[in-house]
């Protein structure tokens, strides 16, 4: 679980993850844009996507071609098992750290 | 691969770019998911914003890790090879056009090197100096009721020390002034005696070795112009005294009276430098200087500072604008005159300064620009023929081309192999250029009198941006080839000759390069022409016959030397060959430093004019036309107190005519008056290049000045009249050297740097057009070959000659036209410009743009007309019999 996952490759991870349709560059940018708020160029993407899959986190499959990509086929992203797991290690950590702050606190 | 139709599509070569260089195996993904966002985009934000879109991400996606992979490392090897093996066989199969194409490409490339090795020569000067970029010249614009009328490059012997006290910026000066020629000869005492004139001679305050990066050989650094009477001689100098370098503590005599010991041996001074001496004095050693440092209007020396590290030129002249304000109010008040200091870098001081009384003539950053463009424009010349030919002779290649698509080679692979081909031309042409460089810098150098230095391609930065043009080279005439012969259908191009021969790119490029080619031809015609009228523009005076002798200045005392002049100048003139001789202290062709303000009854506003001090026969020996009033004449005593003027200096001072002059008088300055007894016809005392001057004669026919004897020779033999000279010069000059020269020769020596740039531009426009005309031919016997059977078949059914020549000359003519209606324009104004650089030009004539069509014409019609007549002429049964 010594996975070091910079910020952008946690973020497009967990669009990986949660995505309810399948997950490739162009619907992984949009997806992005729609939660993140902000633009991420197609090109960004592939490369964190590239990273991830070094890393074992997720794995992709070449899917079918549509007539919108020129003929082109897809190439889908699913997460692996170990994606999985460190996703939910960064969570558990994550929660570990929020549950120790203060409940009640006035000086903000 | 296909494509469903869609209406709207992203810009196709950005698609094609990302075609290009995209794996294969990642194309998929990354075009597809490119263009599934274009799709998107264009309904969301329209057409025009999601294409910009497209473009940005195909640019983004170009690096390394979207490029093909295995391709470079299994089978590009063994297709490298295919490729260098097809590449060479094809060169053997078609090797017209192939050595076409490569001649075109060497000569592109030697020129273009041969100017890059001029341009690094020219903008290399001045920077052996030590902290050269802290360092500046010293120089002063002129101003007489507030207009401009001289930029002078020397300044006031005082200006280096007063500013070095009065500003922090000012570390170290250095002041030179330039008076210091004469006769040098050795003591005579352990050597021969040598005795020789030296122009080339300077004296310097004592840290110029500390300033200025001239190497020294022998000597100590410290104390080398310290003591007054000391001297640096350069190496070649203590070669001709002493036969040998090592010569501190010699003695040379200047003058036959002061002695200067040798305090240290310098090299020559390189050629790269804006000054070019051969001794140098110490600056305490010049009698005046005491006087001099204390006069500020007495601005015969030039004056360099060094700066403190970061201080900027432009805040530095603001500062120095009213420098002079506070230390010549009065005189400014005075003559209604303005002075105004300013610097200028060292460095620049070649390319960029061109001052009155610079220390030798400039170089011109213009020209060494212009002939950069010229460069370009031949190197770009050649890849378009490349470019021409590779696509001309891209049917032959087509049926290749298909095999190698059945074969199973993609689009990308074939560009490969077209782009290898590119690239080997260009690797070629360059070794190739490389040696026909430095087999032509020395013949450069013989022929032109150019310098250059061949060692320069061996350094890193010019090896780097030649690597840098070998790439661009590839990739600018490879391609658009590859792309054009890649893209052929398999079926079209395994059949043949149904590929489209009419290519509206070639014809844009055949259009372009003769553009060019005639507007450089249209550009050596008006430099010709304005090179001839200046030569055979009326000077005002004759100098044919005219021999110079370079006066005597050495005597046992000033009466002495006079006397002997008069009687040499007696005697000379006693020479049944010699018809005429005068005296002067300045000749025609050489920058006259003697400049004085006048003022006249109708002018109170002094007036620069040049002096100039003459003889009696000064105006008959030259034969200057008198416009009125008389000569000097050595009967009358008065004479020594008069003046005569020359047309501008009559005018400028404000006679309404040559004739209201005679009799008036003008003044130098308060007391001295002079009385104008003549006015002569203005002449061309220098080049063509600069406007006339006003020039004010003073009569010294006792030979104070005769700085010059000017002889007119009788045109027989030489050797005859020579040797009577040299006889009678030794009997009563002993103690001089005898230095002469034909005054014409010397005249025209101020056209050496003109000569020399017109004959390297005349050069390389003429490579220009021949690079042009090789891609015309070949073009042409491209296109009688490929249509040759219809040709064949033409003549059969009864067409003659002339009118199959007439079909193939059509087309190539009406670009030449066109071609000519662009130039002919272009190069009008282009020329105008460089004209207006003279102050005495020739005219744009219409017979300059009859003969250049004339030429090009002629060259590009007979290119075309010798090839297709060669179409036109051969058996129809040979053209029709294949197949």
């Amino acid at each position: 679980m010594n996975q070091n996952l910079g910020n952008l490759e946690e973020t497009i991870l967990l669009i990986v993850a949660v995505m309810p349709e399948e997950a490739y560059g162009y619907t992984v940018s949009e997806e992005y844009v729609k939660n993140m708020g902000n633009r991420i160029s197609i090109s960004a993407v592939h490369t964190v996507l590239k990273r991830l899959e070094k890393k074992g986190l997720i794995k992709s499959e070449m899917g079918g071609a549509t007539a919108e990509r020129g003929g082109r086929r897809k190439r889908i992203f699913k997460v692996t098992k170990t994606g999985m797991n460190t996703l939910e290690f960064i969570q558990n950590n994550r929660m570990k750290l929020w549950n120790m702050m203060p409940k009640l606190n006035f000086s903000y | 691969m296909d494509k469903p139709d869609f209406s709207q599509n992203p810009p196709k070569w950005a698609n094609r770019f990302l075609e290009f260089y995209c794996a294969d195996e990642l194309l998929d993904e990354i075009q597809g998911d490119l263009l599934e966002a274009f799709f998107h985009r264009q309904t969301e934000f329209g057409r025009f914003r999601a294409s910009l879109w497209f473009v940005w991400d195909v640019i983004r996606f170009f690096r390394p890790s979207s490029f093909s992979k295995r391709n470079w490392k299994l089978n590009a090897n063994v297709m490298f090879k295919n490729h260098l093996l097809i590449s060479y066989r094809s060169f053997l199969r078609q090797k017209v056009y192939a050595s076409i194409n490569l001649t075109g490409l060497v000569v592109g490339l030697s020129s273009c090197l041969l100017i890059i090795l001029y341009i690094f020569n020219e903008t290399g000067y001045d920077r052996f100096h030590p902290e050269v970029d802290q360092k500046y010249r010293v120089v002063m614009d002129m101003y007489s009721q507030g207009t401009l009328t001289n930029k002078s490059a020397t300044v006031f012997a005082g200006v280096g020390p007063s500013l070095l006290t009065d500003y922090p910026e000012v570390e170290s000066y250095v002041t030179i002034s330039p008076f210091a020629s004469g006769v040098f000869t050795t003591t005579g005492l352990s050597t021969p005696r040598v005795m020789l004139n030296q122009d080339r001679v300077i004296y310097a305050s004592r840290n110029f070795f500390d300033y200025f990066g001239f190497e020294l050989l022998y000597g100590n650094k410290e104390e080398l112009l310290n003591q007054p009477f000391s001297a640096v001689i350069a190496e070649s100098v203590a070669m001709q005294y002493f036969g040998r370098t090592d010569v501190v503590g010699e003695i040379l005599k200047r003058q036959g009276q002061e002695e200067f010991s040798v305090m240290g041996v310098m090299k020559d001074m390189p050629s790269n430098s804006h000054m070019n001496y051969d001794i140098v004095l110490s600056l305490s050693s010049f009698d005046d200087l005491s006087e001099a440092l204390a006069d500020w209007s007495w601005s015969d020396f030039y004056s360099y500072v060094r700066l403190t590290e970061g201080t900027e030129a432009e805040v530095f002249n603001k500062k120095l604008e009213s420098y002079l304000d506070r230390k010549k109010a009065a005189v400014f008040e005075q003559y209604g005159v303005r002075q105004n200091l300013w610097i200028q870098p060292v460095r620049d001081i070649h390319l960029y300064s061109d001052l009155t009384w610079e220390m030798q003539a400039n170089g011109s950053a213009s020209d060494v620009y212009f002939l950069g463009v010229v460069a370009a424009l031949i190197l770009i010349i050649a890849w378009m023929n490349f470019v021409n030919l590779s696509t001309a002779r891209a049917v032959r290649r087509a049926r290749e081309v298909g095999v190698r698509k059945v074969l199973g080679s993609s689009k990308r692979q074939l560009r490969y192999q077209f782009l290898t081909e590119a690239f080997l031309y260009n690797l070629v042409a360059f070794v190739l250029s490389l040696g026909l460089v430095l087999l032509f810098v020395p013949i450069i150098h013989q022929s032109a009198g150019i310098k250059l230095n061949s060692g320069l391609l061996l350094e890193p930065y010019l090896l780097m941006s030649l690597a840098v043009l070998l790439v661009a080279g590839t990739f600018i005439s490879g391609l658009y080839p590859a792309f054009v012969l890649s893209h052929f259908g398999v079926l079209r191009a395994i059949k043949g000759g149904a590929v489209s021969m009419r290519s509206r790119l070639r014809e844009v490029l055949v259009t372009f390069q003769f553009v060019l080619a005639i507007t450089l031809i249209f550009g050596v015609l008006i430099v010709l022409k304005q090179l001839t009228f200046m030569k055979e523009r009326p000077l005002g005076m004759n100098l044919e016959q005219s021999l110079v002798i370079n006066g005597a200045r050495v005597g046992e005392s000033f009466d002495d030397l006079v006397n002997r002049s008069g009687v040499v100048i007696n005697e000379l003139a006693a020479l049944p060959e010699v018809t005429s001789v005068a005296a002067a202290n300045m000749i025609p062709g050489r920058e006259n430093f003697n400049l004085t303000s006048y003022t006249s009854r109708f002018t109170t506003n002094p007036k620069s004019s040049y002096n100039l001090m003459v003889s009696a026969s000064y105006f008959q020996n030259l034969e200057i036309e008198l416009k009125a009033g008389r000569h000097f004449d050595p009967a009358i005593k008065t004479d020594g107190k008069t003046v005569v003027l020359n047309e501008s200096a009559s005018s400028l001072l404000g006679f309404s005519s040559p004739e209201e002059a005679i009799g008036e008088v003008i003044n130098r300055g308060k007391r001295s008056e002079r009385r104008v007894i003549g006015v002569v016809r203005d002449f061309h005392h220098r080049s063509l290049k600069e406007a006339i001057n006003p020039i004010v004669f003073y009569f010294d026919d006792v030979g104070d000045e005769s700085a010059y004897y000017l002889l007119k020779v009788r045109a027989n033999d030489m050797d005859v009249t020579m040797a009577g000279i040299e006889v009678l010069w030794e009997d009563v000059f002993p103690d001089n050297p005898l230095d002469y020269f034909f005054l014409d020769e010397f005249f025209d020596q101020q056209y050496k740097s003109d000569e020399q740039f017109n004959s390297v531009f005349i050069g390389f426009a003429g490579l220009a057009v021949f690079v042009a005309c090789l891609g015309l031919f070949g073009l042409v016997s491209y296109t009688s070959e490929q249509n040759k059977k219809q040709i064949g078949i033409r003549k059969i059914l009864g067409a003659s000659v002339v009118r199959v020549v007439m079909l193939l000359a059509k087309s190539y003519g009406k670009l030449i036209l066109i071609s000519l209606v662009i130039a002919l324009p272009v190069g009008y104004y282009l020329m105008k410009e460089w004209l207006s650089g003279f102050a005495y030009r020739t005219n744009i004539g219409f017979d300059t743009f009859a003969l250049g069509v004339l030429i090009i014409s002629l060259i590009a019609f007979a290119t075309v007309i010798v090839k297709s007549l060669q179409a036109a002429m051969g058996n129809p049964i040979n053209a029709l019999r294949e197949e």
